[in-house]
């Protein structure tokens, strides 16, 4: 997953993870790819489509 | 397509319903006392259903 | 390596760098309203508190319209103080997709969040300020990134604070930690929100706005939010938070794309400017169920402790983060945190909060049902009304006289 420069943190997309595999940091999205299984409702969530598909 | 398959042997229905929790998608409901299927389009993959399981009856695929 | 710390708090043992697990009663992730409110009780029910958040600055950036009811801030024993109030409001107003518009006066229809906007900025500094008064420990720019049980009924958090790496051991923790919450899917609850319950916002702070009304608060509803409304809350003459709420199971537009164009077209915002921008998740479903586990409760936002048809949650966070703590402090008088002793938060959450959801729930649905058309017509047999005698009852016959449908998907509830 990429996070686009204007993402601006603020959790909806670690909210909505049904693997809880998203950690939002002040300035900083921390993303494991390793458990992910591409459902992709943290893209479809993101207020100013701030995540894009690998 | 996504197929979802429950295998009803195993599956504890509705006193257990983990799947039911976590699905974000709302695929899988309770009816009556037994888990089932509906608007199988509306699955995101993400396999939830299948981590939570304690029985492993739940098989969600893309072909 | 981590050797046990001697020091009297987290500060002193940062600045002396000798890492280390600390000991807390009860430690608090999360520094929004709901947070310092549980730790403030805690703290004044005797727990020694930890206060921790992973910003560098409590209450910014505010993702709310920041609007909170009278009747919330008295039930928790806060007095209004002109530091945090914006602008304090007398009334409601509803407008439907063409623009027909219903007045209702604060005495006569009373709404969860109308009453004072507020500046959220300085009202969760002063919300934490007050926890510090009470004893609490805060720590800013301090984050947790996991959670394990460890001996003697006790759990342990991992912080990271600047480039300091610890731990802390707490007999309890309350997870605050908002939408995004970690702290209740460590501890095993199952805290993700569906799709179909977040609701995705965008919202301008805005100045130069022109409104009709500026002492009301402006509720859109129809099609220019799918799933949600759009909304103008006056902190000021020409000044208003303008934001909507969407779902994106119902649009394929972004909520910034749909703010774009409501600040397009409203009469209101055709020549105002942002100042601000903010965006953020608000969970719409009712309170969650699992809210407790071992050694575990969570709070606000994190729980969903936010009213499912208007999205407001500040004061029922707070009143979630009040009983929290003070049961928080009873238990680590009673040295019990067992999960069967901390359901009694859950069982009071429920009772104050969660119960008064199920209406709403059942409004939203119905709201959400009608389209722009229903919507103009129901907006335009209210405006005809005479309000002044009308109550709650009268309102819901007169609704179902408009809208067959509000019976069914209303009935007896109000």
């Amino acid at each position: 997953m990429i996070v686009n420069e204007w993402c601006m943190y603020c959790g909806e997309c670690a909210g909505v993870c049904p693997r809880c595999l998203i950690e939002v940091r002040e300035s900083k999205l921390i993303f494991d790819p390793e458990n992910c299984k591409d459902c992709q409702i943290c893209i479809q969530v993101c207020p100013v489509r701030a995540l894009e598909k690998e | 397509m996504v197929k979802i398959v429950i295998d009803y042997e195993n599956c504890d229905g509705a006193d257990c319903a983990e799947c039911v929790d976590v699905c974000p998608m709302e695929v899988l409901i309770i009816e009556g006392d037994k888990i089932i299927i509906q608007n199988k389009e509306e699955c995101s993959l993400c396999e939830v259903c299948m981590d939570v399981c304690p029985n492993e009856a739940v098989e969600v695929e893309d072909d | 390596m981590y050797t046990s710390m001697p020091s009297k708090s987290i500060r002193e043992g940062i600045i002396k760098g000798d890492f280390m697990i600390i000991n807390t009663d009860v430690l608090v992730i999360g520094a929004g309203p709901a947070g310092s409110t549980a730790a403030k009780h805690a703290a004044l029910n005797g727990a020694k508190v930890t206060l921790i958040d992973k910003k560098s600055e409590i209450g910014a950036p505010k993702r709310c319209a920041e609007g909170v009811s009278k009747d919330g801030l008295a039930k928790l024993g806060i007095e209004p103080s002109s530091r945090w109030v914006a602008k304090e409001l007398s009334g409601v107003r509803l407008v439907s997709p063409n623009g027909t518009d219903v007045l209702l006066d604060d005495d006569k229809v009373k709404l969860p969040e109308s009453g004072y906007i507020l500046e959220r900025k300085v009202f969760d500094k002063h919300m934490a300020m007050d926890a510090a008064r009470a004893g609490v420990e805060i720590l800013v720019k301090t984050i947790a990134t996991g959670l394990k049980r460890g001996e003697e009924d006790q759990v342990l958090v991992d912080v990271e604070s600047m480039d300091e790496k610890f731990q802390i051991k707490a007999k309890i923790v309350i997870g605050a930690d908002g939408p995004e919450s970690r702290v209740g899917r460590w501890a095993g609850l199952k805290t993700s929100i569906k799709p179909k319950n977040m609701e995705s916002c965008a919202q301008f702070e805005m100045a130069n706005l022109d409104m009709p009304y500026p002492d009301c608060i402006d509720f859109y509803f129809g099609s220019v939010a799918p799933g949600g409304y759009a909304w103008i809350f006056p902190k000021g003459d020409d000044i208003a938070n303008v934001g909507l709420g969407i779902l994106t199971t119902k649009t394929d537009k972004t909520a910034y794309q749909h703010l774009l164009e409501f600040v397009k077209n409203n009469p209101a915002t055709k020549n105002a400017q942002p100042v601000e921008l903010n965006i953020g998740g608000d969970p719409v479903g009712g309170m969650l169920k699992d809210i407790v586990a071992d050694n575990v409760m969570i709070v606000g936002d994190a729980a969903s402790m936010v009213n499912p048809l208007t999205g407001g949650g500040i004061i029922s966070g707070m009143i979630g983060g009040m009983i929290a703590g003070k049961i928080a402090g009873a238990a680590i008088q009673d040295e019990d945190y067992s999960k069967k002793r901390l359901k009694e938060y859950k069982d009071k959450a429920q009772e104050e909060i969660g119960d008064s959801f199920k209406k709403y729930l059942k409004a939203k649905e119905y709201l959400l049902s009608l389209s722009d058309k229903e919507l103009d017509s129901i907006a335009d047999a209210f405006q005809d009304a005479e309000f002044e005698s009308i109550n709650t009852s009268e309102l819901i016959k007169l609704l179902i006289k408009v809208s067959p449908k509000a019976l069914l998907k209303l009935g007896k509830l109000f």
